[in-house]
């Protein structure tokens, strides 16, 4: 069996974790939204008077 | 070339550059970067809508110590999946039948919660190795027994994907020839062929239902070794 004797191990090893860690995990981490605090508040305009027509 | 049921296992060289990048490569294909200023597209939404769920529930029973393990969990889950699913298709290779790739996941997660028990609870992690209410003189046994399931997990959980798929691909291949082989007999061959269609669709599921019990496993050990 090829697997009992898997020839380029080191390779397929390397090959592997390097996929994962720098292709896949950041279009994985892309999907799973984050906890980090947004600024979405800070941008919402503060309500203005109403100063026309002056009633 | 005399080929052999066991040749399709042997990783792809060509000019003695092994191809195993390639094969690995492809299967990001299908994973587009999902991003904030575009619309999402089905494709995109389906797998967003899967990773959310399933890293819900993996994460559900882990305390909160062990959810930054959720990214790197779902990852693996997505890498094995497509890799497993993607391998069933007639004449591709598939890299989760190497040893060498799934022990090479296996080994460093395995040594990572352990690592992150013993370092965090040592006490804790330590007591796994013997049950509550053991009798006194069965105690040594039981801490040597427990010692040794501890350290064969890593190559159980290498072994069993890689054994599993081997174990599927050869069947598969094995009553495919059949009914080609049994083509004189047209009644036969259909039957071999109805077989072939089930077996197919069993081999599917175990592609799945492998790449879960894989990360499944992982969280397993990891909420062992974490602790609120």
């Amino acid at each position: 069996m090829p697997q009992l004797n898997p020839h380029p191990w080191f390779s397929i090893f390397i090959t592997s974790w390097l996929i994962l860690i720098i292709i896949l995990l950041p279009k994985i981490k892309s999907h799973i939204p984050n906890n980090s605090p947004t600024n979405k508040k800070n941008m919402l305009t503060t309500p203005m008077p109403w100063t026309w027509p002056w009633t | 070339m005399n080929l052999t049921l066991f040749d399709q296992f042997s990783s792809p060289n060509i000019l003695a550059i092994p191809l195993m990048t390639i094969s690995l490569l492809m299967l990001t294909i299908i994973f587009p970067m999902k991003h904030n200023r575009l619309l999402t597209n089905r494709l995109l939404s389906i797998q967003s809508k899967m990773i959310h769920i399933f890293t819900k529930q993996l994460m559900l029973p882990i305390p909160k110590s062990g959810h930054h393990w959720a990214l790197i969990l779902t990852s693996l889950m997505t890498l094995l999946l497509t890799s497993n699913l993607l391998g069933l298709l007639p004449y591709t290779f598939t890299p989760t039948t190497q040893l060498s790739m799934n022990l090479g996941f296996a080994l460093p997660m395995w040594l990572a919660t352990l690592l992150i028990g013993l370092r965090n609870q040592p006490t804790m992690s330590l007591a796994h190795l013997l049950p509550e209410g053991t009798p006194t003189p069965l105690i040594p046994t039981l801490i040597l027994i427990e010692s040794i399931s501890l350290m064969i997990r890593p190559l159980a959980l290498g072994v069993r994907i890689s054994a599993n798929l081997t174990a599927g691909h050869l069947l598969m291949q094995l009553t495919s020839s059949a009914t080609l082989s049994l083509s004189s007999m047209p009644t036969l061959s259909f039957m071999t062929a109805i077989l072939l269609f089930l077996l197919t669709i069993l081999e599917m599921a175990v592609a799945m239902i492998q790449a879960l019990v894989f990360v499944l496993l992982l969280s397993l050990y990891l909420q062992e070794n974490t602790h609120n």
